[in-house]
């Protein structure tokens, strides 16, 4: 999750995400819709696949882009896990509270 | 899908209680561990810039076997650094969490009503600086990829 969020610090490859997010894209519908040259969006591709965000295939001529979904899974283990954590020390948290007030210390 | 996570409960006790347990040494000792681990505080300089730091190792004799099996340490030491307190009412504070440089936010309100003293608390990553122009879209993002998923399900 923290590797994403480094990865899309990068203004022009969130925009990419969020295309992709919309539409599996080939690199000329990319650059149809962001102000970056060919080699940018190219080279922003490279970094997302290597980070495992983004995946491809080809169609023909073409190879379309896409999202892998297994980064954004993570990020919802890793909530779900923080969650976990949490509710387990509140029930801790409302235990003790509980034995304060009848102790009285 | 947001990168944070907000929990609400109510307490049935003071707020001096309530505050007590959650920002002194011994408190946060009694209920920081989650099922299966036990916490030592070892300080707690409690003040905005102070840091607290505990050590969190498994009750379980078979789990410290099998971390010792993974060569994972046992035991684990945090330092964390108090960011804002208000007491009774606020406390915030930062832990470093995986890579270096990446951090935690665990932020915590009280407010009393007629039922007790409603906490409202935030966990969250922090984004470092070259991070948080992107948050905000990021969080966007992520938003409308999970509709996208859900719509693909």
């Amino acid at each position: 999750m923290t590797s994403s969020a480094a990865t899309l610090a990068d203004p022009r490859r969130l925009a990419i995400v969020e295309l992709l997010a919309a539409n599996d894209c080939s690199v000329g519908d990319l650059v149809e819709h962001l102000p970056i040259a060919q080699s940018g969006v190219s080279r922003h591709l490279r970094i997302l696949r290597e980070a495992g965000m983004v995946t491809s295939r080809t169609d023909g001529q073409r190879r379309i882009y896409s999202l892998r979904p297994e980064p954004f899974d993570e990020l919802a283990d890793w909530l779900a896990r923080i969650r976990r954590t949490w509710d387990e020390r509140l029930d801790n948290f409302e235990a003790e509270l509980a034995r304060r007030q009848r102790d009285g210390s | 899908m947001p990168e944070q996570v907000t929990i609400e409960r109510t307490f049935h006790a003071p707020l001096a209680l309530v505050w007590e347990l959650w920002t002194s040494a011994d408190g946060i000792a009694s209920w920081f561990g989650p099922r299966g681990w036990q916490v030592t505080v070892s300080a707690n300089d409690l003040r905005v810039g102070g840091t607290f730091t505990y050590t969190m190792r498994p009750t379980d004799p078979a789990t410290v076997a099998a971390m010792a099996k993974k060569g994972m340490p046992a035991e684990r030491t945090v330092t964390s650094t108090w960011t804002v307190l208000d007491p009774p009412r606020r406390a915030t504070y930062v832990s470093p969490m995986g890579p270096p440089g990446e951090e935690m936010t665990t932020a915590v309100t009280f407010t009393e009503t007629a039922d007790g003293v409603a906490m409202h608390l935030v966990v969250g990553a922090t984004m470092d600086g070259v991070v948080q122009g992107a948050a905000m879209g990021w969080r966007s993002s992520l938003g409308r990829l999970e509709e996208q998923l859900s719509a693909h399900a």
